[in-house]
């Protein structure tokens, strides 16, 4: 099922178009990736779904119903961690779920409030003022208000910015436990494409506030040519054969980097075998990373 | 909306900066009620130097009704800043830090949470000028006791103890409502602002030059300053009359309620149709 | 030398008469005046009206207590103007040092024949200028104007009841004084800038003090 609709959505600022006609949609069990480089538009298009922003033009459907600019009811089906976690800080983790609990009329309000602490690990923490908390301590305290009041979906803008890459790790676990055992969809909007990579199912490209690409991770990176690498017995004689080939074809110190789609990697080996080469290391490079600045450069 | 608000109040009350407005007024009590008490004839003595060479004054001249009068003209430019420093910085605040973006992820109209903060805003208001009133009492009572209350207010005006108490209750209520007007004032400019300074510094600079505007150009601006609202931030002064110019305080009432409503209203729309970039 | 003998026995005639005219307003002050003395203690209802344009406060009422020759204490419920000094001080300031006495004739007083005794302090530094009293047969003064050299002048109306002593049921007094205005500074009355009333500009006042219950202490 369709949990989020995006029709022909557009948002001018007085000096440009940050989005301009983005459609989309996420359907519910997703992990949606939501990829971009600065200034794509990622955070402008999340905001107007969240209702912070208002749309020029287009439409928002949630759970099928479509969000009006004064609609406000949707939004207790939906929890967000937009940019940096920003808290109040004078006052302790507890104090500050405690107050979203209030504001989101959560029944049995005390036990839930334990029970996303235990959830993103800070229930031995919850009594301290957030301003003594780390980068990682207050994500994921953002990650426990999001998801305080049950929602359908969470959107998640960066949630792994400012972590080392342990944080990073712990970070992907949450979500991935988040989408599995609590059943919510996530939208997760992130610069560190190897989690997204790692994470989501489905992901939509957008730069200059237009879509590129949407689908499955694999989707995309099977659409497209990749770097392979290969060592031989004879890279240079190698490399000569491969662009007779009409290969696309680079010497590295070690290896040879070859242009091919990933259905053509047992015909390339093969030719090599049959040319009498010795073929010790066959690699994919492809990474969503490379297929992305490919993409948006 | 009731949830909405307790959590503003809490907020408010969590606010260190809060305390800055109930600290300073209780300074300015003390320092005022205790200079009275040490040296209060001395202090009076030019006042009354006059009226001295001509009558024997007879009875308590400073009095607790005195002293809360005196105290009630720091209405007139003090605690208008004290109370900017907080609501001026009811949304702009929250706006800087980011947490508006939390709060407006939630599922309640804008109408509903800037109408939450203005009221709480004006709880507060309400809070400090009853304080200012407590606190002066209070401490005149124990300081001074009771006794009639001497105005010099277009003359000398000598009211019974008996008769003090209504007046300062219309005192106070009217001072209250005038706070209102520029707590009113600094939420809605707190509403366009994404910084904590620039309401708290704008809202003082308006009651600033509107203040020297009306002084300077008195005779000019005749016909329009019953509309200009810091001239009623005096009109407090009316229920020390002998004979209440009711007329001009119904004015004022009215002026004042539809500024309210005017930079409520603003504030409020602005708020409802702004993007949230931060 | 005849005209000189008459007009010698006119200006003694003259003499005798003026003469004889002080000496009949001194012995009509002397006995006024002792008849004031023999006042005793007493303790006495009041009730003070003030009447000054710029000054506004309701009726006060409270008890004076009188201790002979001229002490007055007050006991007045709240704040209250009073003046400055007792009438019997008033009379006493000019008569206790040297004065010469001067007859005026009569006139009604409160439809009450009086006779017009005119003081004239001898000592040029004395504070008190002029006074002038109106003395009624009963010996009461029934009015008194004052002259100052500082402190302007004021008038004294006493009325009297049926008491033995001579202590008024009424006394009004009458007095100069300059109007009051303070900085709009000092009082926080920004708007009395747009009406101010010359400062210092005199007007007249008036304070009523009516007496009652006098209690005698013989």
């Amino acid at each position: 099922m369709k949990l989020l609709e995006v029709e022909n959505l557009s948002k001018s600022f007085k000096d440009f178009q940050a989005v301009k006609n983005l459609s989309f949609s996420v359907e519910q069990g997703d992990i949606y990736g939501f990829l971009g480089p600065n200034g794509a538009g990622k955070s402008t298009t999340l905001r107007m779904i969240l209702g912070l922003i208002y749309p020029t033009s287009g439409t928002i459907r949630f759970k099928g119903e479509e969000i009006k600019p004064n609609s406000r009811k949707y939004l207790s089906s939906i929890g967000a961690l937009i940019e940096r976690p920003d808290f109040h800080t004078t006052l302790s983790a507890y104090n500050n779920l405690n107050i979203f609990a209030q504001l989101s009329k959560i029944p049995n309000r005390e036990e839930r409030i334990q029970e996303v602490l235990r959830e993103v690990k800070l229930d031995d923490r919850q009594h301290t003022k957030v301003k003594a908390y780390s980068q990682g301590m207050k994500q994921r305290l953002g990650i426990a208000q999001a998801i305080l009041h049950k929602p359908d979906l969470i959107i998640l803008d960066e949630p792994s910015n400012g972590l080392d890459p342990q944080g990073q790790a712990d970070m992907r676990e949450l979500i991935l436990r988040i989408s599995r055992e609590m059943n919510i969809t996530v939208i997760i909007s992130s610069h560190i494409l190897s989690e997204i990579e790692l994470i989501a199912n489905r992901t939509i490209i957008i730069s200059k506030g237009e879509k590129l690409r949407e689908g499955s991770v694999q989707e995309l990176m099977e659409a497209e040519q990749m770097n392979i690498e290969i060592k031989t017995n004879d890279n240079e004689k190698a490399i000569l054969f491969l662009e007779a080939q009409n290969y696309s074809v680079d010497l590295k110190p070690k290896h040879i980097r070859v242009r091919c789609e990933e259905s053509g990697i047992p015909e390339l080996n093969s030719k090599l075998v049959q040319a009498g080469f010795l073929v010790f290391e066959v690699k994919q490079l492809r990474t969503l990373e490379e297929y992305f600045i490919h993409l948006t450069a | 909306m009731r949830t909405l608000l307790k959590i503003e109040l809490y907020k408010i009350l969590k606010r260190p900066r809060t305390y800055i407005g109930f600290g300073a007024i209780l300074l300015i009590v003390l320092a005022l009620e205790f200079a009275f008490f040490a040296e209060g004839e001395t202090l009076i003595g030019f006042v009354f130097q006059n009226l001295s060479t001509v009558f024997r004054l007879e009875g308590k001249i400073i009095t607790m009704n005195f002293l809360t009068y005196m105290l009630l003209n720091v209405l007139i430019l003090h605690v208008p800043i004290l109370i900017c420093l907080v609501t001026g910085d009811i949304i702009s605040g929250e706006s800087a830090n980011g947490s508006l973006r939390l709060l407006l992820q939630r599922p309640y109209s804008r109408a509903k949470i800037y109408m939450a903060k203005w009221l709480a805003g004006v709880i507060y208001t309400i809070a400090l000028v009853v304080f200012l009133g407590l606190v002066s009492y209070l401490l005149g009572a124990a300081l001074f006791g009771d006794g009639d209350l001497i105005v010099f207010r277009r003359g000398v005006h000598v009211f019974d103890a008996a008769d003090v108490q209504w007046r300062f209750i219309g005192a106070f209520g009217m001072g209250i409502l005038s706070m209102t007007v520029i707590a009113s004032l600094s939420i809605m400019i707190s509403s366009f602002t994404n910084n904590s300074i620039g309401p708290i510094v704008g809202t003082i600079a308006v009651l600033i030059v509107l203040n020297i505007i009306s002084t300077v150009a008195a005779n000019v601006l005749q016909p329009i300053l019953p509309y200009i609202f810091t001239t009623h931030v005096i009109k407090w002064q009316y229920f020390f009359d002998t004979t209440i110019d009711w007329g001009s305080i119904q004015t004022a009432i009215v002026v004042q309620v539809v500024y309210i409503l005017v930079f409520t209203a603003i504030g409020l729309i602005n708020f409802k149709r702004k993007d949230i970039l931060t | 030398m005849k005209k000189f003998s008459l007009l010698f026995l006119v200006c003694s005639l003259f003499s005798a008469v003026g003469f004889s005219q002080s000496e009949y307003a001194d012995s009509v002050m002397q006995a006024a005046l002792k008849r004031m003395e023999k006042i005793p203690t007493y303790v006495c209802d009041i009730r003070v009206q003030l009447d000054v344009e710029w000054i506004n406060i309701k009726e006060r009422t409270g008890k004076v207590y009188f201790y002979p020759p001229d002490s007055i204490n007050y006991e007045i419920k709240g704040f209250a103007f009073l003046p400055r000094t007792g009438y019997n001080s008033q009379v006493n300031a000019i008569t206790e040092n040297k004065y010469t006495a001067l007859h005026l004739g009569k006139e009604l007083i409160s439809d009450v024949s009086c006779d017009i005794i005119k003081i004239i302090p001898s000592d040029i530094e004395s504070e008190v200028v002029l006074g002038q009293f109106w003395i009624d047969k009963n010996l009461n003064i029934r009015k008194m104007t004052i002259i100052t050299k500082d402190e302007g002048s004021y008038s004294i109306l006493l009325e009297y009841g049926t008491e033995k002593y001579a202590v008024p049921k009424k006394v009004t007094v009458t007095f100069d004084i300059k109007s009051q205005e303070l900085p709009a500074s000092m009082t926080g009355d920004v708007e009395s800038q747009e009406d101010k009333k010359p400062m210092g500009e005199k007007s007249k006042g008036s304070i009523v003090i009516y007496y009652s219950n006098y209690l005698f202490k013989s």
